[in-house]
């Protein structure tokens, strides 16, 4: 389960920096937002 | 509780708390570090908004089910637990075959007997014609002498009757063992009206094509067995598993 946990983890964290590098490319009720905006 | 340097938690370790798979310890910690920490709040929302736009997504066809038999366990024993298994929903499989694989291995069977047995009277039909090429035209004379004084006594009896029984001379040759020649189809197709008198095989009556006794018949019926044959092969043949795809 560890490995699976970080595997899991891993692609959140990569998809997450996906969507914040194409946000323009989202929706606005699809895209994440962060303080930094 | 392992975290970074900085002091932040760890995004495996958001992930886990998400998706509930911390201990009571860790989750205690978690809690206690978020309460105070606005950027690991945010990487939490961030994390917890990303698992909500993929599980929006339209679930593409999977090409098999995934759904692991409730027999199989890991060395740990994890992946039987119950709770793991309600979760998970089985998927029907698009391409499934529809025949069970006995009836299946049947029919292949048959068909490729049906084949061999099609190849074997297109054989034997082959091999039956090559010596009698040369004597057909030496047997046929003799043989048309009678049949014509049959014609001619005929005619004298029942003449209305005697366009339709000339034919029937090329019948009582055909019906001779010695007389088994290559003859017209519209000769034969007269064997219904006066071949019946004669102790001539009442299916070359209603389908001469498929006679055995003639090489035609065995060519017709070989080709026959031998298409069937083929095709009750390709239905019955396995088909190829689809490609697995799977989702981040």
């Amino acid at each position: 389960m560890g490995t699976v946990r970080s595997r899991i983890a891993r692609g959140r964290a990569r998809l997450r920096s996906y969507l914040y590098k194409y946000r323009e490319l989202l929706p606005r009720g699809y895209r994440l937002s962060n303080d930094r905006e | 509780m392992a975290q970074q340097r900085s002091g932040h938690l760890t995004t495996e370790q958001l992930s886990a708390l998400l998706d509930k798979q911390l201990s009571p310890q860790e989750w205690a910690v978690c809690q206690a570090h978020l309460r105070a920490c606005q950027q690991c709040q945010g990487v939490l929302a961030d994390l917890r908004q990303t698992s909500v736009l993929l599980r929006a997504l339209p679930q593409p066809e999977l090409p098999r089910s995934f759904v692991l038999p409730a027999t199989i366990t890991s060395p740990a024993g994890q992946i039987s637990r119950p709770e793991v298994r309600a979760t998970v929903t089985p998927i029907t499989r698009g391409r499934r075959s529809a025949w069970p694989t006995y009836l299946r291995v049947s029919t292949r069977f048959i068909s490729t007997i049906a084949a061999a047995l099609g190849i074997i009277f297109i054989l034997s039909g082959l091999l039956v014609s090559l010596p009698r090429a040369g004597s057909t035209t030496a047997g046929s004379a003799p043989v048309a002498a009678p049949s014509s004084s049959n014609t001619a006594t005929r005619g004298v009896a029942q003449t209305p009757q005697a366009r339709a029984q000339t034919p029937t001379a090329n019948t009582a040759n055909d019906n001779h063992p010695k007389t088994q020649l290559p003859t017209p189809v519209g000769t034969a197709t007269d064997h219904s009206f006066s071949d019946t008198a004669h102790t001539g095989n009442p299916v070359n009556t209603l389908l001469p094509l498929l006679d055995p006794s003639t090489i035609e018949g065995r060519m017709v019926i070989g080709v026959l067995l031998l298409i069937l044959g083929i095709l009750g092969v390709i239905f019955t043949r396995r088909r190829q598993v689809g490609r697995t795809s799977g989702r981040p």
